[in-house]
């Protein structure tokens, strides 16, 4: 594949995190790239570098060398606004622990994205929400506060409010993590599935080697550096 | 939209944050609403009595004044010595000529003075002498019989005040044993009629000054043209006797100094506890204040016992016994044993000593339609007196208990002028002449410091101490002189003259200050020598209290807002740090950091608008409330801040719209840091795990 194909790619990237006095490498130059459609795991072990990579190429942190460029654009260049912007309407964000917003309902929850967009009509609005309501099986929750839902029932509304936006890359750490390992597959599935039909790219963190199987591709990390991609 | 959905929800949704910060911004909103209703409601109420008991919208005194005018008194409750100004009648023509917004102007002086209305037995000795003239036999045997026995009262009472005589330089008070051995003497009482004339003058001068029963009377009054000053004041009202005839000279008592100064001292306790029962719903025997004044009572029962002449005696004796079931039939005994009251009886007492004793005793220290020597200090230090005759009592309506609203006694300008050393010319040889023969002595300089240094003269007990010395001693034989008082002045003549200060009033109540403006230069241009002030300034001490009032809110006020800022960013606070992983996320999936700060603003903002909202709609009602029944006033001083017994707070609808803006910019301020740091938290705090 040619080096501009890919939607984000990485190129000798490490990060350092200082922790007091002491430098911490978590990654020691890693280079690699994703194009649009995949469906990638990072595996490793715990403390290889899976969260940081994640991100950084969620652009929610910055490298401390190398290059990360999503969508064609050098994140290293962009200001804070920017960075948000690119975040909000490129990437749509899967949490370990769901995130939602406990004061909202589900339909207000995967809706929030878009209010943030502003440029959407409220009926192309309530459509989208509906469609991935619908799509993530929470139809009949639509009031549901977030303590209201079960732990798979919530990342299932962090899935809609994530592909809501209808980004062109999804980021996932560790999605299943709190649940039990069959939600875990389930969320799983359907992430594929979604894949599958709305062609969405996908990119998680894992270590559960049942889902790694799943996988299309793997990366995997070893302390900071990629072993095998 | 989001975000004040987003508010709303987090108000709704955090009920702690939610009813602390609602509680303090309630508590906030009323006491300020309501806070600044009150001290409105006083101020005003203030100014109502300041301008309706004495001051008039604006005040003039002379510009070479050496102090400025308190008109109800200074820091010690002194007379200021403001000077005079010479001519009221070019004054006042200049200023109504050059300025058509003054409606009336009533000349004043305020000065202090002192009347000795003499004790029990000089008004038995003078009785004797009026008796005498009369030529009423009987009454003549039966006065010398009642000033045997107040002789005999004193002898009893020596022991107990032959400290007091002894700490006293007093040439009057010399070889007092003596004085006494002679006035019981059997040879004295035979020979009284004999030696009438000297028997009189010595027991005037050698035994009435051993009763000590502190008759001195001093007190402030105003002199002023009478006429002029009811009707400017449209308080005013006379309570007792009647008003000063027009044109004639004269005097009137404060009602509220008559009851209580002027009054018997054992009928003022009366008049006390009645009240007490009555009013505050106190009993005797739950009171330990009570109980005390009841024993002062039982021990002063010889001013009840003394004053009860030997005719009227006979009368009452039997009544007492009966109503008191009592054995014995001693007067003193049983005044002794009537003053001793308690919860049981007290009711059935008051009303037998209002029938039956007080009209049998002095129930005034001074009688209405009497004439009295009133002393006072004039212009050069020097004490004079003048001869007043005493009207009646006033007061000033919805004031009557005030000790500050009309706490001074009225006196007609002429006599003012009088006492004050500004009279015309033989009027000063006639005052020559009457004090000549009076005995009247002039005070010497230490006596006159004395007397003006800076004691407070509320306890008139210290005062009446230094000044008894000055007080004509032959106390009974001033009415057979020549008397200034029944003489009528023309309206020229009380306006040809000096005054001390005079109240204006205006006819535009908003103009005070121009108008202040305008005499100060028609002042200059006429050389009036005159200075205005406004009411305020012209209170003095009491002016500024309205002032101080609101200084004292605006602490109280300014103290709750702090602490409103306080909790607001305390709670705001640690809204954003339990808050920061949803925070976080927001930030993640794309919010800006300006959303996170109007996130805040807007929650604080809807938080304060509503509770500000409802505490200003419970600070309304509070004020409605109170606009209708009203505060009663605490105490008699009270009724002076409170314009009357009772003060009826407005709601003013500026104070609710500034205390609403002023909550809603503090709680804007406070959220400004909580609102920053928030916004300062990083979307990484989003991909945190929960652990
Ligand atoms: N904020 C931080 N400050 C200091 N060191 C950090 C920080 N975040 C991560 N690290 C370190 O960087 C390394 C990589 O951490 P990272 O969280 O990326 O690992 P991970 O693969 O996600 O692990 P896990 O599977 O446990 O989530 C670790 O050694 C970790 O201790
Ligand atoms: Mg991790």
């Amino acid at each position: 594949m040619n080096k501009s194909d890919y939607f984000i790619q990485l190129n000798q990237v490490t990060k350092d995190y200082q922790l007091g006095k002491v430098i911490v490498p978590a990654l020691k130059g890693v280079s690699l790239g994703i194009g649009l459609g995949e469906f990638t795991v990072i595996a490793g072990p715990s403390g290889s570098g899976k969260t940081t990579l994640l991100n950084l190429i969620g652009c929610v942190d910055t490298a401390t060398s190398g290059q990360v460029i999503v969508a064609e654009k050098d994140t290293a260049r962009l200001t804070e606004v920017e960075l948000t912007d690119l975040r909000l309407h490129t990437i749509g964000f899967i949490f370990q622990s769901f995130n939602l917003i406990s004061v909202l309902n589900v339909v207000d929850n995967v809706e929030f994205p878009l209010l943030l967009q502003k440029k959407i009509s409220k009926a192309e609005r309530k459509e989208r929400v509906l469609h991935f309501v619908e799509k993530v099986g929470l139809q009949g929750h639509l009031n549901h506060r977030p303590n209201e839902l079960s732990g798979g029932q919530r990342q299932r509304v962090a899935i809609a409010r994530a592909l809501v936006t209808q980004p062109k890359i999804v980021l996932a750490d560790e999605p299943t993590a709190n649940l039990d390992s069959k939600t875990g597959q389930t969320i799983i599935d359907l992430m594929k599935h979604i894949n599958e039909t709305e062609k969405t790219t996908f990119l998680f963190s894992t270590h559960d080697h049942h889902i790694i199987q799943h996988a299309r591709r793997v990366i995997e990390l070893q302390d900071g550096l990629i072993t095998k991609s | 939209m989001l975000l004040l959905k987003l508010a709303f929800r987090n108000i709704l949704l955090h009920k702690l944050k939610t009813s602390v910060i609602g509680a303090i911004i309630v508590i906030g909103t009323v006491l300020a609403v309501v806070g600044n209703s009150l001290v409105d409601a006083v101020s005003t109420g203030m100014q109502k009595s300041i301008v309706q008991s004495l001051a008039g919208h604006i005040q003039i005194y002379s510009s070479h004044a050496k102090e400025k005018l308190a008109l109800f008194g200074d820091t010690g409750g002194n007379v200021t010595d403001i000077g005079h100004v010479r001519d009221f009648r070019r004054v006042k023509e200049t200023l109504m000529r050059e300025i058509p917004d003054i409606q009336s102007m009533i000349p004043m002086g305020t000065n202090f003075a002192f009347i000795n209305p003499g004790n029990v037995l000089d008004s038995k000795l003078e009785e004797y002498r009026k008796n005498e003239k009369e030529k009423s036999a009987t009454e003549l045997v039966s006065t010398k019989e009642h000033i045997r026995n107040i002789i005999l009262d004193i002898q009893e009472g020596l022991p107990r005040i032959a400290v007091m005589i002894a700490a006293e330089d007093d040439p009057t008070l010399k070889n007092s044993a003596e004085n006494m051995k002679r006035a019981t003497s059997e040879t004295f009482w035979s020979q009284f009629e004999a030696k009438r004339e000297e028997s009189l003058e010595f027991l005037a001068n050698r035994i009435a000054p051993l009763i000590f029963d502190d008759n001195q009377l001093f007190f402030s009054f105003v002199g002023t043209s009478p006429k002029r000053f009811s009707e400017a004041f449209s308080n005013f009202e006379i309570v007792k006797g009647e008003m000063i005839p027009d044109g004639r000279r004269g005097f009137l008592f404060s009602d509220y100094f008559y009851e209580n100064t002027v009054k018997h001292r054992v009928a003022r306790v009366f008049d006390e506890i009645q009240e007490r029962l009555t009013k505050h719903h106190e009993t005797i025997a739950a009171e330990k204040a009570l109980q005390d004044k009841i024993k002062t009572n039982v021990a002063s029962a010889a001013e009840v016992y003394s004053q009860i002449d030997p005719a009227a005696s006979r009368i009452i004796v039997p009544k007492l016994k009966s109503f008191l079931k009592s054995e014995s039939g001693d007067l003193r005994e049983l005044v002794r044993f009537f003053l001793n009251v308690s919860d049981a009886n007290f009711f059935e007492r008051f009303n037998f000593f209002y029938a039956e004793i007080a009209p049998r005793i002095r129930l005034y220290k001074m009688g209405l339609g009497e004439v009295f020597p009133l002393s006072a200090f004039a212009k050069s230090g020097f004490s004079t007196a003048v001869n007043v005759k005493v009207y009646g009592t006033y007061h000033f309506k919805s004031f009557e208990s005030s000790p500050i609203a009309g706490n001074f006694c009225l006196l007609d300008l002429i006599s003012f002028r009088e006492l004050y050393g500004f009279q015309s010319d033989d009027r000063v040889k006639e005052s020559q002449s009457l004090e000549k023969e009076m005995g009247l002595v002039d005070f010497d300089r230490s006596g006159v410091d004395a007397l003006f240094s800076k004691k407070d003269l509320t306890k008139p007990g210290v005062a009446a101490k230094s000044a008894k010395i000055a007080v004509p001693q032959s106390f009974g034989s001033f009415k057979e002189k020549q008397t200034s008082y029944q003489q009528v002045y023309s309206d020229s003549e009380m306006e040809n003259g000096v005054f001390l200060n005079t109240a204006i009033f205006i006819k535009d109540v908003g103009k005070v200050s121009q108008v202040i403006a305008k005499i100060n230069e028609v002042s200059k241009k006429e050389k009036l020598e005159i200075q205005a002030i406004d009411y305020n300034e012209a209170a003095g001490l009491v002016g500024q209290l309205s002032f101080v009032v609101r200084a004292i809110l605006f602490v109280c006020v300014a103290i709750i807002f702090a602490v409103a800022t306080f909790i607001i960013m305390n709670s705001m606070l640690m809204a954003a740090l339990e808050r920061t992983k949803e925070i976080g996320t927001m930030r993640a999936i794309g919010a800006q950091r300006r959303f996170i700060l109007l996130l805040f603003l807007n929650e604080a903002s809807v938080l304060s608008f509503i509770f500000s909202i409802l505490g200003s709609a419970i600070a309304v009602l509070i004020l409605f409330w109170l606009g209708r029944v009203g505060i009663p006033a605490g105490g008699d001083v009270a009724t002076f801040f409170f314009s009357g017994p009772r003060l009826y707070p407005a709601v003013h609808w500026i104070h609710v719209f500034v205390v609403l803006l002023a909550m809603t910019f503090i709680s804007i301020v406070s959220t400004q840091y909580p609102a920053w740091r928030a916004m300062r938290i990083s979307p990484i705090e989003a991909m945190r795990s929960a652990k």
